[in-house]
């Protein structure tokens, strides 16, 4: 990939350069620091025209092998004020990656109050007026822009969340079938794009060469180890592939790490009412449009994406994954998957993180707005969000923001943003995680169920943690995606070996992670910039102080110790 | 004589059953003889902690073995 393309809303200009020398190995979230560090100014205002929506696939993008095109979408975040790096799957990322781009920048702000939508092809660059979308739901913009544009064209579409700056919205990807439910959700970067006036971003690759790849023949080779270690791997199949990420409902629940009433416990008593087996048993005996395995990218083996169907086989959501299950499910006391489908999809067309969203409904059941369980109280604020009234702007705020103005104490979050569906007092390791990563409260930063560690004890947790944030910016910089690791058994190199195949150099699974610790490293000095310190590195107060009643446990990885998490700074 | 009760989650079925162990048996002992060789591929919980293969099991141990995941 060879193309960086920039677009300024200041003055329409859209400039195409080369990717810099020494960049062959720079993709996705390592990119994106780069740029964000290189070019924006990090006390800038995240809404305003100083602040950058980067788009950057990984380095593999636009290949066939199974797990590689993840999209990154990054810029100074409104959430937390930290930088951010939102990942998703979907077919964006493919595209791009077969139209030789390496990056979208998206520069400035219009000096009006239009709404653009951004076409990129093999042929052309351009910016088209598309005020007809305005505050119009995700699912039904994603259908009028193929009425325009084709069938076939991938899509990064935000809803009337983003444009309205709400500090929960997210950006939403195509999947293969052009459903535009593939979040890069967290972070509220689609506020960012929002403020840019930037309603879509149209990827047509019909024409599209395909990426350049150094060596044909070790692509084919590695590619084909991965599909055969991935397709005979029981693991997958038993897990990923038949119950999708809900499969982790149990697991969570044993350890009482599953979020119930807004971080109250760790333990839910309707755990069997909306767990991975109970997902597959409706999907199953629904039929109609439901599948319980569905592949988010094209060429996925692992195939952990799953369509949700109604009683009449009529789909309800695609997906229900597990972090929308423990947040807007236990977090909220719901234990209906038809409730949380139904959440899900509203959270999908207004174009809001669905963790967010459900820490902050967790929060507002909290302050007594509505009780814990209400499912239908819960539907109803939802609609006050798409309706923009008070409440609903509140919620859309996510829960930090929900939480001040409601005045209430217990707020999950960590620099402003909700902590996945893993409580971290039970699995301290996340905990680590979410209180240090640049990102804020993200599981995805550096997740460590898999660690070789008591998960209750403070030992042990800091090494945990700082070993998976370096894993897992690894994969977020050449846009692997995280489970493909297990998988493959953990044989990384591997994906050294597609590096290599892409780039033409040797690439060690050291030389990859350091190019994921020298993100890390332009992260913090990035969020220093911003202004942020040492005492942002912590969780709220009350995970040090309140047992989880279901774990036993509290938060008690010293601060100390924190601090040693980046020792390769 | 030791008592324990295993639950195998495996795909969209589990399978349960209390077992009476003789001796001194690990967790690696017990998966094996249940059909599991990889357990680096599996997460054991026993009473609620995360455990690993060289545990000595207890009488009344509650033992629940899932395929190792990590997200969504």
């Amino acid at each position: 990939m060879s193309k960086i393309i920039r677009i300024n809303l200041a003055n329409n200009e859209i400039r195409e350069e080369a990717s810099p020398k020494g960049w062959e190995m720079i993709g996705g979230r390592a990119l994106i620091s780069k740029v964000m560090e290189e070019e924006v100014d990090p006390t800038c205002d995240p809404l305003g025209p100083k602040n950058k929506l980067i788009i950057a696939p990984g380095v593999l993008a636009g290949t066939t092998a199974s797990c590689v095109n993840r999209i990154s979408i990054g810029g100074k975040s409104p959430l937390t004020g930290t930088i951010k790096e939102s990942n998703a799957g979907g077919t964006t990322a493919y595209k791009l990656g077969r139209l030789g781009i390496k990056a979208l920048i998206i520069e400035g702000q219009p000096a009006d109050n239009g709404l653009f939508t951004i076409y990129v092809s093999e042929d052309k660059v351009e910016l088209v007026k598309t005020e007809e979308l305005k505050e119009v739901g995700v699912y039904s913009a994603a259908d009028k822009l193929r009425e325009r544009f084709g069938g076939k064209v991938g899509m990064i579409i935000i809803g009337p969340a983003g444009e309205r700056l709400y500090r929960a919205a997210g950006i939403a990807n195509t999947d293969n079938e052009g459903v535009p439910s593939r979040y890069s959700a967290r972070g509220g970067l689609g506020a960012v794009m929002g403020s840019k006036r930037i309603k879509a971003v149209v990827i047509d690759d019909s024409v599209a060469k395909g990426p350049e790849i150094a060596n044909e023949e070790l692509f084919k080779k590695t590619r084909s180890a991965m599909a055969e270690l991935i397709v005979n791997n029981e693991q997958v199949a038993n897990s990923y592939t038949k119950l999708g990420t809900a499969g982790l409902v149990n697991l969570t629940n044993s350890l009482g790490a599953l979020p119930t009433r807004n971080f109250s416990t760790g333990s839910f008593e309707g755990a069997e009412e909306i767990n991975g087996q109970k997902l597959y048993e409706l999907i199953t005996s629904r039929k109609g449009e439901g599948r319980p395995s569905h592949a988010c990218m094209p060429g996925c083996l692992i195939r952990c994406s799953n369509v949700f169907p109604d009683e009449n086989g009529k789909t309800i959501v695609s997906p229900i994954e597990y972090e929308t299950i423990g947040l807007l499910g236990s977090n909220c006391g719901i234990s209906s998957l038809d409730t949380i489908g139904k959440l899900n999809y509203l959270c999908n067309d207004i174009g809001l993180d669905t963790i967010d969203i459900g820490g902050a409904i967790g929060v507002a059941m909290e302050a007594g707005i509505i009780p814990f369980g209400d499912g239908e109280g819960a539907v109803k604020l939802l609609e006050e969000v798409q309706n923009d009234t008070y409440l609903g702007k509140i919620i859309g705020s996510g829960a930090a923001i929900a939480g001040e103005v409601l005045g209430v104490k217990r707020v999950p979050v960590a620099k402003g943003q909700v902590l996945a569906a893993y409580d971290p007092r039970a699995i301290k390791g996340l905990g680590v995680t979410y209180a240090t990563s640049p990102m804020g409260g993200d599981h995805t930063a550096g997740q460590t169920l898999r660690s070789p560690v008591d998960h209750k004890k403070p030992e042990g947790q800091v090494e945990a943690s700082r070993n998976a944030q370096i894993v897992n910016t690894l994969h977020d910089c050449i846009g692997t995606c995280f489970f493909v690791g297990g998988a493959i058994k953990g044989e990384l190199q591997l994906l050294g070996d597609l590096m290599e195949s892409m780039t033409g150099k040797p690439c060690s699974v050291e030389d990859m992670k350091q190019v994921a610790k020298d993100t890390l490293i332009r992260e913090r000095r990035f969020n220093r910039g911003a202004g942020l310190n040492e005492a942002d590195d912590r969780l709220p107060e009350f995970f040090y102080t309140e047992e989880n009643p279901a774990s036993g446990t509290v938060f008690d990885v010293p601060n100390e110790e924190l601090k040693e998490v980046f020792n390769f700074e | 004589m030791k008592s324990v009760k295993l639950e195998i989650f495996a795909g969209s079925e589990s399978i349960v059953k209390e077992i009476n162990l003789d001796d001194d048996k690990t967790v690696r002992d017990l998966l094996t003889e249940n059909g599991i060789d990889e357990i680096n591929e599996y997460i054991v919980i026993i009473n609620g902690v995360n455990t690993f293969d060289s545990y000595i099991l207890q009488h009344g141990d509650r033992v629940k073995v899932f395929p190792a995941m990590s997200g969504g």
